[in-house]
């Protein structure tokens, strides 16, 4: 892997895969990073770099919530809530970033990856099937289930089927 | 930034909700980009570095494995070259040799420890009643132990020291050779010059010291068959 090609993926990827890492641990930036550097590690890099850093990056933060909840339970989730996940929005009319911070830490862990790794991470239900485990059409079920909580949670009304 | 997303779901289509959740743009990483690729330029290096830090340590061993091998062997030389030199020091100052017993030589003295010993098994050669005696070693059939002036080739009086060392000499030439042989600068004594003269002075069979002199034979001419055999006569 060259540098040019490691530089595209840290600024296309780097944030979402933050965003990915953040719904389990406090320190999401150290996880992201420690993904990258194994894969410039790799004496042969995957054909399709993106879902394998996801894998990783969900291990590690998963292991580093646990980690974490071994050593101070309530300090963690306290720093999980006040760290901003979305950077503020230049739109007026668009949606809130606290409020879908809000909604989306209200929602179960195994919706809540599908629909990050989905809508900001970009991969598909296939790809997303062969992170966390299960079918495509699990993924895709469980999805729209949360895209559902989430239209509740920020008040937004289902369209109307015609 | 919003990516691109791939079609998702059977029909292939995006709600309006779902651009706007994913309009919303992840805050950014707090991990510093300078350093973040400083890191992984050093990551991507790691192999490399591991393999170039192993080919040292074997390319050290190498060398420590062949200087200890060029150490055995120049001490190896070094010792040679000490047997040598001590050889060759002995041959030039030689120890004066024994001389035989009065009226007796070299195999005299072997029977005569023999018997002195009692004579057994273990010394076949001892003498026996029925033995016959063994020549006087100051006849005239072995003028050779006696010099110019009949003082002989040996010192009057030798030491155990002095008959082990030619002892040690006499094993030193048949194991060695000839070369073994000293410059013959014995004081006051002659030295032998031929074969055979050296063959009478270590009382060594005939031929021993001697090297015959080896004269090629000519191949017979093997014999046709057909030479002796008349011609068939023709039949009419």
């Amino acid at each position: 892997m060259t540098a040019d090609d490691l530089i595209d993926l840290v600024e296309m990827h780097a944030g979402a895969l933050t965003l990915y890492a953040r719904q389990w641990t406090d320190s999401p930036d150290d996880v992201v990073q420690t993904a990258f550097l194994k894969l410039v590690r790799l004496p042969i890099p995957p054909d399709n770099p993106v879902p394998w850093l996801y894998a990783v990056v969900r291990n590690a933060a998963r292991d580093a919530r646990r980690a974490s909840r071994r050593r101070n339970k309530y300090e963690t989730r306290r720093a999980e809530q006040t760290a901003p996940w979305f950077a503020p929005s230049d739109d007026p009319t668009g949606l809130d970033g606290e409020a879908a911070t809000e909604a989306l830490a209200a929602l179960p862990d195994d919706v809540r990856e599908i629909v990050i790794a989905h809508l900001w991470g970009g991969l598909t239900f296939e790809q997303i099937a062969a992170t966390v485990g299960g079918s495509a059409s699990t993924a895709f079920r469980r999805y729209q289930a949360g895209i559902a909580a989430l239209r509740d949670q920020l008040g937004v009304p289902c369209p109307t089927r015609k | 930034m919003t990516p691109d997303l791939p079609p998702h779901g059977p029909s292939g289509r995006r709600t309006p909700f779902e651009w706007s959740l994913a309009a919303l743009r992840p805050a950014d990483s707090g991990a510093e980009r300078p350093s973040f690729m400083f890191k992984a330029g050093q990551a991507s290096r790691d192999g490399e570095v591991r393999f170039w830090r192993w080919a040292a340590v074997g390319c050290g061993l190498l060398l420590a494995a062949g200087a200890g091998a060029g150490g055995w062997l120049i001490a190896d030389a070094t010792r040679r070259a000490e047997v040598a030199e001590a050889r060759a020091n002995r041959a030039e100052n030689p120890t004066p040799q024994p001389p035989p017993r009065s009226g007796e030589g070299e195999q005299e003295q072997i029977f005569a420890a023999t018997e002195r010993s009692g004579g057994s098994a273990a010394a076949p050669f001892s003498r026996g009643e029925d033995t016959p005696p063994l020549p006087s070693p100051a006849s005239a059939e072995r003028p050779w132990e006696r010099g110019p002036g009949g003082e002989g080739y040996t010192t009057p009086n030798p030491t155990p020291k002095d008959i082990a060392a030619a002892l040690q000499l006499r094993r030193d030439i048949l194991v060695a050779g000839l070369g073994m042989i000293p410059d013959g600068k014995l004081i006051g004594t002659p030295v032998p010059t031929s074969p055979g003269e050296w063959d009478r002075h270590w009382a060594t069979p005939s031929g021993v010291l001697t090297t015959p002199k080896i004269t090629p034979k000519k191949p017979t001419p093997i014999a046709d068959p057909d030479d002796d055999v008349p011609p068939i006569p023709d039949r009419e």
